[in-house]
């Protein structure tokens, strides 16, 4: 998929549909992974500083 | 010059591109907010990305940011779920209603304004933008003023005592007999935004629950999320498939936004809510005063 550094059919003459099976599966898993380190950061952060809360971030805004 | 990522067949920087996932991240952060209604238009006037393409992006990046918001508040359980289910329809029929529009204001072409031509989609869409950031940072610099925060609990809002049915209680913000067709029209409405503007919806959905229903502020931040998650999946889908998503994109901004948000939440602890609130609305204005500026650009 990736070529000269995009991701769009009409530039790549990708098909519409694993594309846009790649738009939504991809952004998923790499919130996944985020959260998954976040989660990794905190809790080596609260081992150091017992009580100390990570804010909490909305993005429903 | 780094690495590139082409958009719309043009190059812009990837480094770039991450430094505005990471400033609209850090933002984000420290507000406690999305970030799409910066997001889309600095897309525009920093990279001339074009709007449908900001749009899509937009919500395709949206779907990694509200995954790990629904992750965060598992657990926490805060929202009103009720609301959320019943404004989920509208808000799918919704988001698909907004890109069809999308796609129509694109087709139209432009019109002929004060000497020179204006696409109609920048018009209508750069117009929708300005009128309603206008109207959030307004009541972000009065909220600043601590009103809202003296009160746990505002009095049950005028659209709660709404009498179309059928209606519906809502246990957990302590409503009774609350219309629930209207609910779903909000939802409706809400979805149209996110497709038309590639925003989550919560910087409208917000203002409607604390002040139009009395939500407690807390409850009116945790409920909308499951909606969002939906919308900006099938808002990227619809969008995708007309080739208004650039993938690479959406993953650089969502990669800076995701990281940055944590220490822009931990910025946010060192500032009084008056402050945030103050600091908030001007970043929205400056993000109304980049949208004009957009516009009066393209009719030079």
């Amino acid at each position: 998929l990736w070529q000269r550094g995009t991701l769009v059919p009409s530039e790549t003459r990708v098909s519409a549909v694993p594309y846009t099976i790649a738009c939504v599966l991809l952004p998923c898993a790499l919130g996944l992974g985020m959260f998954a380190l976040f989660e990794l950061w905190d809790r080596r952060r609260r081992a150091k500083r017992p009580g100390a809360e990570l804010p909490r971030i909305d993005y429903s805004i | 010059m780094g690495p590139e990522i082409w958009v719309d067949g043009q190059p812009i920087p990837a480094l770039g591109a991450a430094l505005l996932g990471i400033v609209v991240g850090y933002l984000a952060g420290m507000f406690g907010i999305g970030g799409g209604f910066l997001m889309t238009p600095l897309l525009v006037v920093l990279f001339g990305v074009s709007l449908s393409t900001a749009v899509g992006t937009g919500l395709c990046q949206m779907i990694g940011t509200s995954l790990v918001s629904l992750l965060r508040h598992r657990g926490v359980n805060q929202g009103e779920s009720r609301f959320d289910l019943l404004m989920i329809p509208g808000s799918l029929l919704g988001v698909e209603l907004g890109g069809r529009l999308l796609s129509q204001l694109t087709a139209m072409g432009s019109i002929p304004i004060a000497g020179g031509e204006l696409p109609w989609l920048n018009l209508v869409v750069e117009t929708c933008y300005s009128l309603m950031l206008s109207w959030v940072a307004l009541s972000y610099w009065r909220r600043s003023g601590g009103a809202v925060d003296r009160l746990q609990y505002l009095r049950p809002g005028p659209l709660s005592r709404v009498a179309l049915g059928p209606r519906l209680d809502l246990p957990r913000v302590g409503l009774r007999a609350v219309s629930a067709p209207l609910i779903a029209y909000i939802g409706l409405g809400l979805g149209t935004l996110s497709g038309l503007l590639g925003i989550g919806g919560g910087v409208a959905l917000n203002p409607v629950l604390i002040y139009g229903y009395g939500f407690p502020i807390r409850q009116a931040v945790g409920t909308g999320i499951v909606v969002l998650f939906v919308t900006a999946l099938v808002g990227t889908v619809s969008h995708a498939s007309r080739g208004h998503v650039n993938l690479s994109l959406a993953l650089v901004l969502l990669v800076g936004g995701t990281i940055s948000a944590q220490l822009g939440a931990l910025m946010s602890k060192r500032l009084s809510g008056a402050a945030l609130g103050r600091i908030h609305a001007l970043v929205i204005g400056c993000a109304i005063v980049a949208v004009l500026w957009d516009l009066v650009r393209r009719l030079q």
